[in-house]
C-alpha cells in the first residue's frame, strides 16, 4: 500500500485529512460519547490517553499504509467532528472494510455520506479497490442509511458476532463493488 | 493471544502443529491445483514455496492470532491435510477454519473427523462462542461437509476473494457454541407437532411409546429396559456415528396435547445421501402425523445437511409405511440403486431426490 499521511480530500463542505497531534481533545469527544459508540466493537474510551495513543497509532501506521484513517473537518473549522477509515487491506483480492463515526453535532446534514463519497472515490479511483465491506450493527439504522445512499448492498447476516463489555451482538454485512460504484457515478456524475 | 493446542486425536487421524518436516507430505497436497482449486494461493511447485507458506503460519502463530495444525492418519504418520484456526478474537470469542485435504483422501468423512475434533476442542477447551468459516460456492463438497457439521449459511459477499485473476463470490458460514452442543441440529415444528432433537431426558417416556407391540408387527422389537434405552440415547447424542464419518439424526415427536409419540431419524453419508426411518404409537396412526413428521425432517435434511437423495428400507408386507412413502415421493429402487446398501430378499428400497 502507498503512504497516506500526506493525503488531503476536499469535498463541497468538507476537509478529511490525517489526525494530527492536537486532534486529542476532538477526537476524545468523539469516541468517548456513548450515542456514538452505542454500536461500536469497543466500548466508548474513559481517558484522554486513549485519544493520545490512538492518533500515535495513526502516526505510525498511515506513512506505511498499514490503514487509512482521515479526520472529518468542516471546510470553515479547525476541530474534527467525525472520522472515516478504510482498514483490512487484503492487496491481492483489492478489498478493504469502512468504518466511521460522527459526532451527534455534526448528525442530520448528510455530511458523512459526502464524506464517504470522497473516500470511496479515492479507493475505487486512486487505490484500484474492487470491494469494500462494512460490518455494522443491525440495529443502527443511521448507519445503514448511510450505507444504503452510497449503494452498498447488505450480503450477510452474522449472528452473536461480536461482545462488547459483555453484551452480545450480531453483524450486517454490506459489501460495494466498484463495478455498482461505477455504474451510480454514470448515472450521477455528482452524487 | 491464541492457546496451544497440544495434539487433537480423532478415529482415524491426530491433529497437531505444523512443523518442518511435514513438508514434503504437504507437497503432495498442496501440489495438487485440484487440491488448491478454491484456496487464496497456487498449487504448490517446489518444497520452497511450502517453505514460504511455513514462515507465513509460523509468524501468524507469533502473532497470536491463528495456529495451523496437520492432519496426520494414524496408522502410518503420513499428512493428509491441514486444518487453520485463525482470525482468533479473544474479546468475542471468536474464530475461523480453514481446511485442506488431499484429494486421495476426498470423500471418506476424514475432514468431518478432523474438523468435529477441532470444533469440540474449541467450543470447549477455548471456551470459544462463534467459529467462522468461507467457502467458495462452487466448492459443493465443503459447503455440504460445513453444513452436515451445523454450520449455518450466513451470507454471500460478492467478489470478496481474487485469484488467478478473477473475483470469486464466498459462502459464509456461522456456528455458534450452543448449536455444535445440540450436535447442529435444530428443533422443528409442523403444524400438529413439534420435533426435538433426541436426548438421553428422553428415554423414560420413549420406553412407554416404544413398548406398543403394534409397530413391532413387522420387523424390530421393544428396548429391554428404560436404563438401556438413556444409554443409547446418551451415546446418539454425539449425532455422529462411532467412526465420526456419518451424522446419525433423531428427532422425538411431541403432540402437545398427548406429548411424545414417535420418533423420526437420518444417517446422513458424507457423499449426501441419507437413509430415514420412523416410528409412531400405534393409536396415532391413520392422522397423517407421520407423513408430517417426516417431510419437515426431509426438508431439514435438504436445507441443513446438504443432503440430495433419499432412501428407506422397509419389509415387503409393511404396506402401511409403503404407501406413507409413496405419499411423500418415494418410489421402488432400481437394482443398481442397491449398491452398497444392506438390503434383505424380504424388504424394499425405496427412494426419491432430496
Amino acid at each position: 500500500m502507498q503512504a497516506f499521511d500526506q493525503l488531503v480530500l476536499r469535498t463541497e463542505r468538507l476537509i478529511l485529512r490525517p489526525l494530527r497531534r492536537g486532534d486529542e481533545e476532538a477526537l476524545f469527544a468523539i469516541y468517548s460519547d456513548p450515542a456514538v459508540m452505542r454500536y461500536w466493537n469497543t466500548p466508548p474510551w474513559s481517558t484522554l490517553a486513549q485519544a493520545e495513543s490512538s492518533i500515535g497509532e495513526d502516526l505510525a501506521a498511515l506513512p506505511a499504509g498499514h490503514y487509512l484513517r482521515l479526520g472529518i473537518q468542516e471546510a470553515e473549522a479547525d476541530a474534527i467532528v467525525g472520522t472515516c477509515t478504510l482498514f483490512a487491506f487484503h492487496e491481492a483480492s483489492r478489498r478493504a472494510e469502512l468504518g466511521y463515526a460522527l459526532a451527534p453535532a455534526a448528525h442530520g446534514r448528510g455530511y458523512m455520506s459526502e464524506a464517504l463519497a470522497s473516500l470511496l472515490e479515492f479507493a475505487f479511483g486512486t487505490l484500484g479497490l474492487n470491494r469494500i465491506e462494512a460490518d455494522i450493527d443491525p440495529g443502527n439504522e443511521a448507519s445503514a442509511r448511510t450505507l444504503a445512499r452510497l449503494g452498498f448492498v447488505q450480503e450477510g447476516y452474522f449472528r452473536e458476532r461480536w461482545i462488547v463489555a459483555g453484551q452480545i451482538s450480531h453483524s450486517a454485512m454490506y459489501g460495494l463493488l466498484r463495478a455498482d460504484w461505477d455504474g451510480r457515478r454514470a448515472k450521477d456524475p455528482s452524487p | 493471544m491464541m492457546p496451544e493446542i497440544a495434539s487433537l486425536p480423532t478415529p482415524r487421524l491426530v491433529l497437531r502443529t505444523v512443523g518442518p518436516p511435514d513438508l514434503p507430505d504437504l507437497l503432495e497436497v498442496n501440489g495438487d491445483p485440484e487440491v488448491t482449486r478454491f484456496l487464496p494461493y497456487p498449487a504448490w511447485k517446489s518444497l520452497d514455496d511450502g517453505a514460504a507458506w511455513l514462515a507465513r503460519m509460523e509468524a501468524l502463530a507469533a502473532s497470536g492470532t491463528g495456529r495451523q495444525l496437520v492432519a496426520v492418519r494414524a496408522g502410518d504418520g503420513k499428512v493428509i491435510g491441514t486444518v487453520l484456526l485463525f482470525r482468533f478474537d479473544a474479546g468475542s470469542a471468536r474464530l475461523e477454519l480453514g481446511y485442506v485435504l488431499g484429494r486421495e483422501h476426498w470423500g471418506q468423512g476424514l475432514m468431518r473427523e478432523a474438523l468435529s475434533a477441532t470444533c469440540d476442542h474449541a467450543f470447549s477447551a477455548m471456551a470459544i462462542r462463534r467459529i467462522e468459516a468461507e467457502v467458495d460456492p462452487a466448492n459443493a463438497a465443503s459447503n455440504g461437509l460445513l453444513r452436515r457439521l451445523g454450520f449455518t449459511l450466513e451470507g454471500r459477499l460478492r467478489q470478496r476473494w481474487v485469484a488467478r485473476g478473477e473475483a470469486y463470490d464466498t459462502n459464509f458460514y456461522g456456528c455458534l457454541a450452543q448449536e455444535w452442543r445440540r450436535g447442529g441440529m435444530r428443533a422443528l415444528a409442523t403444524e400438529r407437532l413439534e420435533l426435538e432433537p433426541q436426548a438421553a431426558t428422553h428415554a423414560e417416556e420413549m420406553f412407554r411409546v416404544l413398548g406398543d407391540p403394534a409397530i413391532y408387527e413387522h420387523e424390530n422389537e421393544p428396548p429391554p429396559s428404560v436404563e438401556w434405552l438413556r444409554e443409547r440415547y446418551r451415546k446418539l447424542e454425539s449425532r455422529r456415528s462411532p467412526d465420526g464419518s456419518e451424522a446419525w439424526l433423531n428427532w422425538v415427536l411431541r403432540l402437545p396435547s398427548s406429548g411424545l409419540i414417535g420418533y423420526v431419524q437420518a444417517t446422513v453419508h458424507p457423499d449426501g445421501r441419507a437413509s430415514i426411518a420412523y416410528e409412531l404409537a400405534s393409536r396415532f396412526w391413520g392422522r397423517g402425523l407421520a407423513q408430517e413428521a417426516v417431510r419437515a425432517m426431509i426438508a431439514e435434511l435438504a436445507r441443513g445437511y446438504g443432503v440430495s437423495r433419499l432412501s428407506a428400507v422397509l419389509k415387503s408386507t409393511n404396506l402401511r409405511s409403503r404407501r406413507l412413502l409413496e405419499r411423500l415421493g418415494f418410489s421402488p429402487a432400481l437394482p443398481e440403486e442397491h449398491a452398497g446398501l444392506e438390503v434383505g430378499s424380504d424388504e424394499l428400497l425405496m427412494v426419491r431426490e432430496a
